[in-house]
């Protein structure tokens, strides 16, 4: 599967596949030239630990979740458990700015925005 | 096995004799010269219909990709409404405005469709010019957004169902909730408003023009000027995948040759000059690398159980050609279409309620990919389904893994073939042929159409077919040997000088933007687009596709706005307050901008 994740990426771009431990120790070492580095992580579970892991951020993109037993649509085609919702809430309450985009260009959703929607039913 | 070819073989000659009467019919059909066409209900209805049809994957999934491109519907519309001729001429130019359209990942940026078949509609309804066309079907494709939120929300509901008929172990409900249940709320959603607006709108958009060309003639003008610049976006949008590496300098040469030329070129013998260089190119950049040997050693196919034959994966494959977005909605995507395409697959290889009803459930999860490259997963999902129930001890969760792992990558690289190589090209080609090189002309040619439906229909057909396949013999192989390939890279590179050069061509016969403003002092007059024709002719819609470019791809500023803003400046530029010299050498009022 790492090897279609290198295939399928576009020319010209590295990319590594860690597990969350070894991300977190590699990517909390100080290096000089670090070129720019977009994390993809599979879930919001994986974004705490690694936030809690001493790998911070101050800024989070929720992409395309899929739907299944026990979680519902939260925006378009992204699908959220109540955990997942409440972790994105703890991580946003640390001062992550978490918006919700599936597509580049589209217009994103602040989660702030929808934590109080979501309350409000 | 051979009967699936033959039935293949028959359909597609089908398909090709009804395309070629469908043109001896257009060309032999008596043609009113002038004016407006009467929108009768009937016309208005099949006018609809057609539209819903483009809104699904019908027709052997020739719907999305074929009959909801403009070019298309405005043929269609034109035979419907008896100006054939005239409808090709229309949908090609409002075509040009979508040339760099894309729908990835869900999102439904516009609605070309809706601008093909309203637009054309209106445009022969109301009798209005086909530069006014462009203008008028702008706007209309923003509008058809609006309701792929709601479709994609209602049809959310029924995967639910689908989920008790899994329940019981009916495949065949399961199946229905696919292809059916949704289809009524579609076409009220799709072809009840377009008939509706077809029918009621020609006339009123007819007789508001007119009143705008009695009172104001320059907001014509405005208009007019405004679906030269227009087109800027389509390309623009276009460029913004194009316009990279080593193969941009292509879009230049293509612009600077046809400029030279006087902007008339058969767009078919360049593009034929465009792929020859893009061999050489690619012989060039790729030529001595030797495909991997491992990718070589990979590709062979692995012991099949025997429990499917040839025919029970080509069935399966039909039933994702037609029905892969039936009940596409935001809770699963294809997630249902997913589970249709298996059915045959479950019904073969399942015997008892417990089994068929457990893989039933397996398959109506969230799924999203691109329907024709994706068809490798659905290949690799074949082939651990029959070992699974050839009693090798498979998992739901790694065949689960194996369709969320690969969807993402697959869909990537997909859309980078489909949506943004051999849609564009072939369009543009189509669009070339169509028009013979004159965006004024009046009367389109039924060739431009079929290129485009025989290119297209080959390649999804072809390639889907081929795709799916592969996936089923070599399993997971086959994802690592069809992009490890040394091909795929050189068929992008080479499509991308292809692209470049064939856009550059097309800049210059549709972009228009000019200036009419002049003045004279002292006896000797200037004109300013002399000057900037000396300079370099086509120098304005150079810098204005350029400068669109630069917006969509560097700002990232949307294309809504951009074309609100292109249609407000072109009016403003039209408003007769600039210094402008008639033929007859005396002072007048111009605007700022022309054609």
């Amino acid at each position: 599967m790492q090897e279609v994740m290198r295939l399928a990426a576009p020319p010209g771009l590295v990319v590594d596949v860690y597990s969350v431990d070894a991300a977190i120790q590699t990517l909390s070492q100080e290096t000089q030239n670090r070129s720019t580095t977009m994390l993809l992580m599979r879930s919001p579970q994986v974004a705490r630990r690694l936030y809690e892991g001493g790998l911070t951020y101050s800024a989070l993109n929720v992409g395309g979740i899929g739907s299944g037993p026990g979680r519902r649509n939260i925006f378009k085609n992204i699908a959220a458990s109540d955990e997942e919702i409440a972790i994105m809430k703890d991580l946003m309450d640390r001062g992550v700015r978490i918006t919700l985009l599936t597509v580049p260009g589209e217009k994103s959703k602040e989660f702030a925005d929808l934590y109080a929607e979501l309350k409000r039913k | 096995m051979k009967v699936n070819r033959k039935q293949l073989a028959v359909a597609m000659i089908v398909s090709l004799v009804l395309m070629l009467a469908g043109a001896v019919a257009v060309h032999a059909m008596p043609v009113q010269q002038t004016g407006a066409v009467r929108m009768s209900f009937l016309m208005a209805a099949i006018i609809g219909i057609l539209y819903y049809f483009s809104m699904s994957p019908w027709f052997a999934n020739l719907g999305f990709t074929v009959l909801y491109r403009p070019l298309i519907a405005g043929t269609l519309v034109g035979i419907v409404m008896g100006r054939p001729a005239e409808g090709i001429a229309i949908g090609a130019n409002i075509n040009v405005l979508y040339l760099g359209w894309i729908s990835a990942g869900g999102s439904l940026p516009g609605d070309p469709g809706l601008a093909g078949y309203l637009g054309t509609a209106l445009v022969l309804g109301g009798g209005l010019d086909i530069q006014a066309a462009l203008a008028l079907a702008a706007p209309l494709g923003l509008l058809g957004g609006l309701t792929w939120s709601l479709r994609m929300s209602l049809c959310s509901i029924i995967p639910h169902w689908a989920d008790r008929f899994a329940e019981e172990g009916n495949i065949k409900g399961v199946a229905r909730s696919n292809y059916i249940y949704s289809q009524p709320f579609l076409f009220i959603l799709y072809a009840v408003p377009v008939a509706l607006a077809a029918y009621l709108g020609s006339a009123a958009v007819g007789s508001a023009l007119d009143w705008i060309a009695q009172h104001a003639i320059w907001v014509m003008n405005g208009l007019f000027t405004a679906s030269g610049m227009l087109a800027a976006l389509g390309i623009a949008l276009n460029l913004k995948f194009l316009l990279r590496g080593n193969v941009w300098p292509y879009f230049f040469i293509g612009f600077v040759v046809t400029t030279m030329m006087g902007g008339k070129v058969n767009l078919l013998m360049m593009a034929i000059i465009a792929a020859c260089v893009a061999y050489l190119h690619v012989l060039w950049v790729h030529g001595m690398e030797a495909t991997p040997a491992a990718a070589q050693a990979q590709a062979q196919a692995r012991k099949a159980p025997g429990l499917l034959t040839r025919q029970d994966v080509f069935k399966a494959w039909l039933r994702w050609l037609f029905f892969s977005h039936s009940t596409y909605n935001w809770e699963r995507m294809q997630g249902l279409g997913f589970a249709h395409s298996m059915t045959p697959i479950i019904e073969k290889l399942y015997k008892t309620k417990e089994d068929i009803s457990a893989a039933l459930k397996r398959h109506l999860i969230f799924f999203n990919t691109q329907p024709d490259i994706g068809g490798v997963i659905h290949g690799i999902v074949i082939a651990m389904e029959e070992e699974k129930a050839a009693g090798a001890d498979i998992s739901d969760d790694a065949i689960n893994g194996v369709k969320t792992g690969l969807m993402g990558p697959m869909a990537g690289v997909g859309d980078t073939i489909q949506q943004g190589i051999v849609i564009p090209i072939a369009l543009a080609i189509g669009i070339g042929l169509a028009l013979g090189g004159q965006p004024q002309a009046t009367r389109g040619n039924i060739l431009g159409p079929l290129f485009y439906v025989v290119a297209v229909a080959a390649f999804v057909w072809g390639v889907g077919w081929w795709v799916w396949w592969q996936g089923y013999v070599q399993g997971r192989a086959a994802v690592t040997s069809i992009l490890q390939s040394g091909a795929l890279q050189k068929v992008i590179t080479g499509a991308g000088v292809l692209g470049n050069f064939v856009m550059g061509v097309l800049a210059v016969q549709f972009v228009k933007l000019s200036t009419p403003v002049a003045f004279s002092i002292g006896g000797s007059t200037f004109r300013i687009q002399a000057m900037l024709d000396s300079f370099m002719p086509n120098l304005l819609p150079l810098i204005l596709v350029l400068l669109v470019w630069w917006l969509v791809s560097k700002k990232n500023v949307s294309p809504t706005l951009i074309m609100a803003a292109i249609i407000i400046l072109g009016v403003l530029g039209a408003i007769p307050i600039w210094p402008g010299i008639d033929e007859a050498g005396k002072a007048i009022k111009v605007g700022l901008l022309g054609g």
